[in-house]
């Protein structure tokens, strides 16, 4: 999977990993690769600049968390983060059509 | 919550937290170019991270050393952490600031120069001239004027290529410190 590509749609991977549930970055990073079956296998430390971007923006929320020996940062997705998802899962699903419709899938 | 749950089950492997994760946090301190907040905040979740990857790790077998390296390797290079961090902002400052040192030793350098090429043409020129031969006729700038220029450059240049040296030490410290 080209990192390019993958970097442009990470915003819509997040948020709909964050969709399942809080989780820290760990975990995040961890289900992203577990439900891409390895596919989307990125900087697991390159991340974190893309979650607090989204926090910034608004569509997460996140807070401390206290764990043995260290503190621990849990994101949530917000209210106009579920909304933003929404509105982009169905754009991707429009695109996703209109490429499999063109480019198909090989016979 | 399941993600949390995932993560959570390997944390008790504080163990693994050896050497080369502590160097590596060290490392990315020193490296970050972003607020002490942001700072703070950006090696506390890399901390929590990297425990929780050693702890898979070693509960997938591997050494404590191994652990440690593939958590690191999986997590990035500090160098592409640290740029993934950086905002157009901090680019632009940590831009500006390397461009305000260049700046400030190229003058210090420059300074010196004008100093160390005036002293030696004026060793020249007392060396070279014949003994008991006539005075130059009235130089302009008198003699006089010229050492002080040179003192006056000598000591500048010194003095700036002394606090850059400061200056310059004074950020690393701030650096490591964050």
């Amino acid at each position: 999977m080209e990192r390019e590509r993958l970097k442009g749609n990470l915003d819509l991977l997040l948020l709909s990993v964050l969709a399942a549930g809080p989780a820290h970055g760990y975990a995040i990073i961890t289900a992203l690769r577990e439900r891409s079956e390895g596919a989307f296998d990125l900087g697991e430390g390159t991340v974190y600049p893309a979650l607090h971007r989204l926090e910034a923006a608004g569509l997460l929320a996140s807070d401390w968390a206290q764990v043995p020996g260290r503190k621990r940062r849990v994101y949530a997705l917000t209210r106009k983060g579920a909304a933003a998802l929404a509105g982009e899962r169905a754009q991707w699903r429009r695109f996703a059509a209109g490429m499999q419709a063109v480019v198909g899938w090989p016979a | 919550m399941a993600a949390v749950r995932r993560g959570d089950a390997g944390s008790g492997g504080v163990a693994g937290m050896t050497g080369p994760v502590e160097e590596y946090l060290r490392l990315l301190r020193a490296s970050l170019r972003t607020r002490p907040q942001e700072t703070s905040r950006i090696l506390a979740e890399a901390e929590d991270h990297l425990h929780e990857a050693v702890a898979a790790g070693l509960a997938a077998g591997l050494t404590e050393t191994e652990a440690a390296e593939a958590a690191i390797s999986s997590f990035g290079s500090v160098r592409a952490v640290a740029r993934a961090h950086q905002t157009p902002r901090s680019r632009v400052l940590a831009a500006l600031g390397h461009l305000a040192m260049a700046i400030w030793f190229l003058a210090g350098t420059a300074l010196m120069s004008v100093f160390a090429v005036g002293l030696v043409m004026t060793v020249v020129i007392v060396t070279t001239s014949p003994p008991g031969g006539p005075p130059p006729p009235d130089p302009d700038p008198s003699p006089g004027q010229v050492a002080w220029l040179l003192a006056a450059c000598g000591l500048l240049g010194l003095a700036t290529l002394v606090s850059y040296s400061r200056a310059r030490r004074v950020l690393q410290r701030g650096r490591g410190r964050r």
